[in-house]
């Protein structure tokens, strides 16, 4: 008989002699995905129940039973608290399968234009001259050379499924989220920086 | 380690299965929450937590290297716990017993007693 596992749903169904069991905790586990998420960040970060607490001006046995629960019992408010106590921002990101792929490949490129927008406010907080703020300038064009190599491959995929014209790919089309206005990325140039 | 995480598996070689069986026919609720607790630790060791590093309230010490875990989620569910013993060197997390509050002093023992045989082989 096998006794080690390398899944905690696989050895609750042998100690039970019911494979039944398996796909059951499988779904717990699965269904306490936003549960472990936030247990990992807070004891990632050091913080205890108390500090969660305390934040969330609530009674920390609040926050030992949040964590010992599963998603479905989980309230958007504690949610929303214990991310605010962690100092983690949260967003929400609704992907509608309805809507027609175009529209979907447009909601993505708006979310990588706020990614790059960000990315260039970062990059900007930092600012300054010394070696420091050099190294991670260096850093952060390393970032956006991976990032723009990455994009260029999964345009050229999207280009051979939805057949983007040459003149549209050669300048990575990017859609600001306010207008229709298009920004050309000089691919070349930004990579070598 | 893969993908930065660190390689923990679960040996339930110690574990009396007849307890177990009869433990999850009798509370399945129960019994699939606190392997879904256990998950919960495990993905924390996982990430490179080190025992002692993080206070987790359903996951306490019981003396002797033994942990129990605890199900406080299922609403009007009997309380129960798991007791386990985390081998931090070979990253091995083993499954002793398990039961409910009324037999916990009993299961403690049990799981203590399994233990101690554990401990020359770990090291620990």
């Amino acid at each position: 008989m096998n006794t080690k596992f390398n899944n905690v749903a696989d050895a609750a169904a042998q100690l039970a002699e019911d494979p039944s069991v398996s796909a059951e905790v499988q779904t717990e586990v699965l269904f306490s995905t936003m549960v472990s998420v936030l247990l990992n960040m807070r004891v990632a970060k050091g913080l205890t129940q108390e500090d969660v607490a305390k934040c969330m001006e609530c009674d920390p046995s609040k926050i030992s039973r949040l964590e010992a629960g599963n998603d479905r019992q989980l309230r958007w408010m504690d949610i929303v608290g214990y991310a605010r106590a962690l100092k983690v921002e949260m967003s929400v990101i609704f992907d509608d399968s309805g809507l027609p792929a175009a529209e979907r490949i447009k909601h993505c490129v708006f979310r990588i234009d706020e990614d790059l927008e960000k990315l260039g406010a970062l990059a900007k907080e930092l600012g300054g001259e010394d070696q420091i703020t050099k190294e991670i300038d260096r850093f952060y064009r390393q970032v956006l050379f991976n990032f723009l190599a990455r994009f260029k491959k999964n345009s050229e995929k999207l280009g051979a499924v939805l057949r983007i014209s040459a003149e549209t790919k050669a300048g990575c089309v990017l859609v600001d989220a306010g207008a229709e206005r298009k920004r050309p990325l000089e691919l070349e140039a930004a990579a070598k920086g | 380690m893969a993908n930065g995480q660190i390689e923990w598996q679960i040996d339930i070689a110690h574990a009396s299965p007849g307890k177990f069986k009869k433990f999850s026919g009798k509370y399945r609720r129960e019994y699939v929450s606190l392997f879904a607790n256990l998950d919960k630790i495990m993905g924390l060791l996982r990430a490179g937590q080190r025992l002692g590093s993080f206070q987790v309230g359903f996951f306490r010490p019981e003396g002797q290297g033994v942990y129990r875990i605890g199900q406080t989620g299922v609403p009007s569910a009997k309380e129960s716990r798991l007791y386990v013993f985390p081998e931090e060197h070979g990253h091995v997390m083993y499954v002793l017993n398990i039961g409910t509050k009324e037999g916990q002093s009993d299961d403690i023992n049990e799981a203590h007693r399994i233990a101690k045989g554990l401990k020359p082989k770990t090291g620990q």
